[in-house]
């Protein structure tokens, strides 16, 4: 798959960013001042500005790659935005973006962290680790860091995984971090969060990222921050040397807003 | 129905805020020196609202209402955090949205807030 390539350090973008959302709506306005408006969702955008530094060889060189691959603006790439959280639908488990597994159940509505209806009890019925799991169709080459609020009443233990890595936490009846991050295999990235046979565990701010560990959850309520359509805004790449074996370069990035 | 989020802090929003009213009238010259003045359209309270030292969360839930009022298009209340008073009929003036992230819990953000009048 065609990607932006993430940065040795394992993240996927630098400080500075700008990220700019543009929703395209055609408004209408009558003489009384009625307004009537129609939100165009293929009109609608996403641009990232990253100024990157400090890039090594390796690093500024797959940038090149990129560029030269694509053809500047004309063809479009995988981005992954970098601070994003790439799982949909985190505060309800029973949605249709989770996948849940054999014997497995899904009660929504719970109280979490926040206060808030936001989170969501995983029970597994089955006599094996069964639990919900999202594949988002990310890069399989990337690291990613998976992580959520989790505890269980009955103690127990609870199962992250990224594909083929995999890791567990004791839980009790306190609100715990767990996380887990590495690069997921060859295969799609599966990131799923599962209960032992017959346990059952709470679950708040799921959150799967490009990057080597947890940063603060980020809620989705609709889709991930992943997009298969992004592509250069721009059909010029300049690459300075500023130290030995050292770049920098300012990227742009634009792609469809994607519902 | 959406809602403004809430900073950590617990605060609606930060120093620099500014609130206004706009109208728009047309204002008629007679040769005689009178004047007769007409309202064009229904008026409007403004905020525009100045959000520094935001992390990533944070600036995440404000990013989250854009996409989810799809930026002009739909309505979400707002509180106004020098009276208290719920707003329920706001919406966004202008489709862009710009989140700046500085650094590390250095997210920064402006938003303009419109509310119809009648």
């Amino acid at each position: 798959m065609r990607h932006f390539p993430q940065l040795e350090s394992g993240s996927a973008g630098q400080y500075p960013m700008t990220r700019t959302l543009s929703m395209r709506t055609a408004v209408s306005e009558t003489p009384g001042g009625e307004r009537r408006t129609a939100f165009d969702a293929a009109g609608s955008k996403v641009r990232w500005t990253m100024p990157l530094t400090g890039l090594t060889e390796n690093e500024s060189a797959a940038i090149e790659a990129l560029f030269k691959e694509c053809e500047g603006r004309r063809r479009s790439f995988m981005f992954v935005d970098p601070p994003a959280n790439l799982l949909a639908a985190t505060d309800d488990g029973g949605s249709a973006h989770w996948v849940r597994g054999a014997g497995v159940t899904v009660a929504g509505g719970l109280i979490g962290l926040d206060g808030q209806a936001s989170a969501f009890r995983v029970v597994n019925a089955s006599a094996g680790w069964s639990g919900v799991a999202q594949t988002p169709a990310v890069p399989e080459t990337m690291t990613y860091c998976l992580s959520a609020w989790v505890r269980g009443s009955a103690g127990g233990r609870v199962k992250l995984r990224i594909g083929g890595l995999e890791k567990l936490t004791e839980l009790d009846g306190e609100w715990r971090q767990a996380w887990l991050s590495g690069t997921g295999g060859t295969a799609a990235v599966t990131f799923g969060i599962e209960a032992q046979a017959g346990g059952s565990i709470e679950v708040y701010g799921p959150q799967a990222e490009a990057q080597i560990a947890p940063s603060e959850y980020k809620r989705n309520r609709g889709r991930g921050g992943w997009y298969p359509r992004a592509r250069f805004d721009a059909d010029e790449l300049n690459i300075e040397a500023e130290g030995p074996g050292l770049s920098v370069c300012e990227v742009a990035i634009v792609s469809p807003w994607e519902e | 129905m959406a809602e403004f989020p809430v900073l950590k802090t617990g605060a609606l929003a930060q120093d620099g805020l500014q609130c206004g009213w706009r109208t728009e009238t047309r204002v008629l010259r007679y040769v005689d020196g009178g004047e007769q003045t007409l309202k064009l359209r229904r008026g409007r309270r403004r905020w525009t609202v100045r959000l520094r030292q935001l992390d990533e969360g944070e600036l995440a839930r404000v990013s989250e209402l854009v996409e989810m009022v799809r930026g002009e298009s739909g309505e979400f209340a707002f509180t106004d955090p020098r009276t208290g008073v719920r707003h329920e009929r706001c919406r966004l003036e202008g489709g862009d949205f710009e989140a700046y992230m500085a650094g590390l819990g250095d997210g920064r953000a402006e938003l303009k807030i419109v509310e119809e009048l009648d």
